[in-house]
């Protein structure tokens, strides 16, 4: 799943949550949950305008992404009502959603062919090109295009190695936050038929191939040989301080 | 976790470590005050790597407690992320200490003070 610049994206959020699209790159929408129709239709948060409801959004603006800012508690309601509403993409940001609620709004999705990213996401970042989420998307310092793509539990760790690949000059290709929680979907945002490699500095990287021109696209062949370098921090850390460390036997 | 490692890999020992990330970004000074209640701290490293948190707000929060608490300790600054430039700005204004550009120089000049 790759943010495109032609992305017509949803934010559900909170009354008092910031809209953080790039609303130049893409169409941007309010979906006022959690207030009346009537006090919604017809407003405007951010100088975006808000709908009563993802679904009359939907009808209205013809989007296909959804970015959720919904805290736990309602999550599942907001999420699955989102997916009913045809939502092609949608980027589950809160933590902590109960783990029975996730696996529904996880049915839900398989049913209506919608995919999830996260729950607790830090977002999707195409430097340059687009963003859903809460990265430092348009820090130049930490992004810029390049041709690694990076996937990341954390939102932090995420942007250390981005401004690192920065700091090297390499850049990235995309960044996807795939959630840190029980039952994110790491596999569907992982397993695209769009990878491929590439040469670059005579390394051999993951990349993204969202940067194709609409002629050409290369697969990823079986024999494509790939370099995946993987980062797992916390090697200082105390041994009974370390998460989910198995008890030694 | 990475600035510990990081420390840990330039032949340091974190003495303490306190994450200010997520909904606590808000109270940088109340960290600083918990971490400089351990005499055991003879530098100090902070690293922002701002996503959600705004690095802006997280500066500013030290930089008041700095001048409030006047530690005796070296500090060593990284900053990255939203709102880094506000963030650069307000530390070398009002502390008139230039931040690191790369997180492993200002971890590496952090340990070197504390040895």
């Amino acid at each position: 799943m790759i943010m495109r610049r032609s992305s017509r994206s949803s934010c559900s959020a909170s009354p008092d949550a910031r809209a953080v699209l790039d609303r130049e790159n893409a169409r941007l929408w309010h979906a006022g949950r959690g207030r009346r129709q009537s006090e919604t239709r017809g407003r405007a948060h951010c100088d975006v305008p808000i709908f009563a409801s993802t679904a009359q959004a939907v009808r209205d603006t013809g989007g296909d992404v959804a970015v959720m800012f919904i805290p736990p508690a309602t999550a599942r309601k907001a999420a699955v009502s989102a997916i009913e509403a045809g939502i092609k993409h949608l980027v589950v940001l809160t933590e902590h959603i109960p783990a029975q609620d996730v696996m529904a709004l996880h049915a839900a999705a398989a049913r209506h062919g919608t995919r999830i990213v996260g729950p607790n996401t830090a977002g999707l970042v195409t430097p340059g090109e687009c963003f859903v989420g809460i990265m430092p998307a348009f820090v130049p310092s930490v992004f810029k295009p390049g041709h690694v793509g990076v996937i990341s539990r954390s939102g932090s760790l995420g942007t250390l190695v981005c401004l690192e690949l920065t700091q090297s000059g390499l850049g990235q290709s995309a960044f996807i936050g795939i959630g840190g929680d029980r039952c994110s979907a790491p596999p569907r945002a992982t397993r695209s038929r769009r990878l491929t490699t590439t040469r670059n500095r005579g390394r051999r990287h993951r990349r993204r191939n969202w940067r194709h021109d609409g002629r050409r696209r290369r697969r990823l062949r079986q024999d494509d040989a790939q370099t995946v370098a993987a980062f797992i921090a916390g090697a200082a850390s105390l041994p009974a301080r370390r998460w989910a460390t198995p008890a030694p036997s | 976790m990475t600035t510990m490692d990081v420390i840990r890999h330039f032949g340091g020992r974190p003495a303490n470590f306190l994450e200010i990330g997520g909904e606590a970004y808000t109270k940088s000074a109340a960290a600083l005050d918990l971490v400089l209640s351990n005499p055991g701290v003879r530098s100090l490293i902070i690293n922002f790597c701002g996503a959600f948190a705004r690095t802006d707000v997280m500066a500013e929060g030290v930089v008041k407690a700095w001048q409030e608490l006047k530690p005796a300790i070296p500090v060593f600054f990284s900053i990255h992320g939203t709102g880094e430039d506000e963030a650069i700005a307000l530390v070398r204004a009002r502390l008139g200490i230039e931040p690191y550009d790369l997180m492993e120089d200002a971890i590496q000049a952090a340990v070197r003070a504390a040895q």
